[in-house]
């Protein structure tokens, strides 16, 4: 087969009057449109699990507050714990889905083929680093507010021993290595479910630095 | 405004016809990315200062729009939400392989995203200066990469595969 052969069948393909489903799409009503329905089912998809992790978020953090500030409810570190835990879950979780949103919305159409994706591999990196920060400062500082209230609540560093009566040191040491370890469970989630987007987007612009 | 866009996009409606026929192949959701890029070309209108031509301007917006596309379903996978009409899987015949413009469809394929692009307006004849511009690359490296891409998918058409 000739080179040529290529532009002898794709005017070959499109000269032809062939039935085509763009036809029935009536232009005026389509750009009245925010996006298409595909587009927006996947959009709103993301927006209802925004939703119902803020709202479960705000009622997990009113039932706190209420407990603690106006109950004046005392709870051992044992039951802390898990609370907080779920807390933090719960504020991961509408985090993330907040940060999917804002990558699915962001285009950079009007730019060349490889500035936009260029664009959107920093806004992708750019994500992936402040959510990576946030998380490493929350759950840090989580983790030394934890351990000095422990060994203020024991009566100082003198006291530390294997076996407490408020928590075992073991068990709190095992809360606290978690708690520094679920930034880098963070980034490594985030690094799984953007794998494809960024294989496809480096191998692109790869391709483009080649090219330039 | 409107109309005068309506006007273009009804000029140029084969352009998004052939971009959404290379991007999304055979992909049951091909009319919805043709609506979404309807959307997003109208939103981008503004930016369009007739600095090119409409035509180059508007390759760029749908070949942007068809990769970000194929970005948000790997991103939010669409799965079958959607009704099973609409979710309705185009049937192809057997005898395909005999159909020339659908063996070029299916080596265009195989091709990157940034390569699809490339091809498409090279097929169209656009110039190395314009092609270069709309991919982002250099004039001279773009006859290169056109001449590799010509080879592949000669190769992928005379194979049958890659």
């Amino acid at each position: 087969m000739d080179k040529n052969d290529l532009k002898s069948i794709w005017y070959e393909a499109h000269t032809k009057n062939d039935e085509n489903i763009y036809n029935k799409v009536d232009i005026e009503k389509t750009i009245r449109m925010n996006h298409s329905k595909a587009i927006s089912k996947v959009l709103s998809d993301v927006k209802l699990k925004i939703l119902i992790n803020a709202i479960v978020l705000i009622i997990f953090t009113g039932l706190m507050i209420y407990a603690f500030l106006y109950l004046k409810l005392h709870l051992s570190l044992n039951s802390i714990i898990p609370l907080t835990l779920a807390g933090l879950f719960l504020l991961f979780k509408t985090t993330s889905e907040i940060q999917r949103l804002f990558i699915l919305t962001k285009t950079a159409d009007h730019m060349s083929v490889k500035e936009s994706m260029l664009i959107f591999r920093k806004k992708l990196n750019k994500i992936k680093i402040i959510d990576f920060i946030v998380y490493l400062i929350f759950f840090y500082m989580s983790a030394i507010g934890i351990a000095y209230c422990y060994v203020k609540d024991i009566g100082g560093v003198k006291n530390l021993s294997w076996s407490n009566n408020i928590l075992p040191l073991p068990l709190l040491l095992i809360f606290i290595l978690l708690l520094l370890f679920i930034p880098w469970l963070v980034k490594y989630q985030h690094n799984q479910s953007y794998k494809k987007i960024y294989s496809n987007l480096n191998d692109s612009v790869s391709i483009l630095n080649d090219l330039s | 405004m409107e109309k005068e866009f309506i006007e273009l996009i009804i000029k140029h409606q084969g352009v998004l016809q052939k971009i959404c026929n290379i991007y999304f192949y055979r992909n049951p959701f091909k009319e919805d990315y043709y609506q979404e890029i309807l959307i997003r070309l109208w939103k981008s209108y503004p930016s369009f200062k007739n600095q090119s031509a409409f035509s180059t301007w508007l390759y760029r917006v749908a070949i942007n729009t068809s990769i970000d596309i194929i970005r948000k379903q790997n991103l939010q996978p669409i799965h079958s939400e959607l009704s099973k009409i609409e979710f309705n899987i185009p049937e192809y015949e057997h005898n395909i392989e005999s159909d020339r413009k659908d063996k070029l469809y299916l080596a265009i394929n195989h091709l990157s995203d940034v390569e699809k692009a490339i091809i498409i307006l090279y097929l169209d004849d656009y110039s190395y200066k314009e092609i270069a511009e709309t991919i982002g690359i250099s004039e001279s490296n773009t006859g290169v990469k056109i001449n590799r891409i010509k080879n592949q998918l000669i190769k992928i058409l005379e194979n049958g595969q890659k």
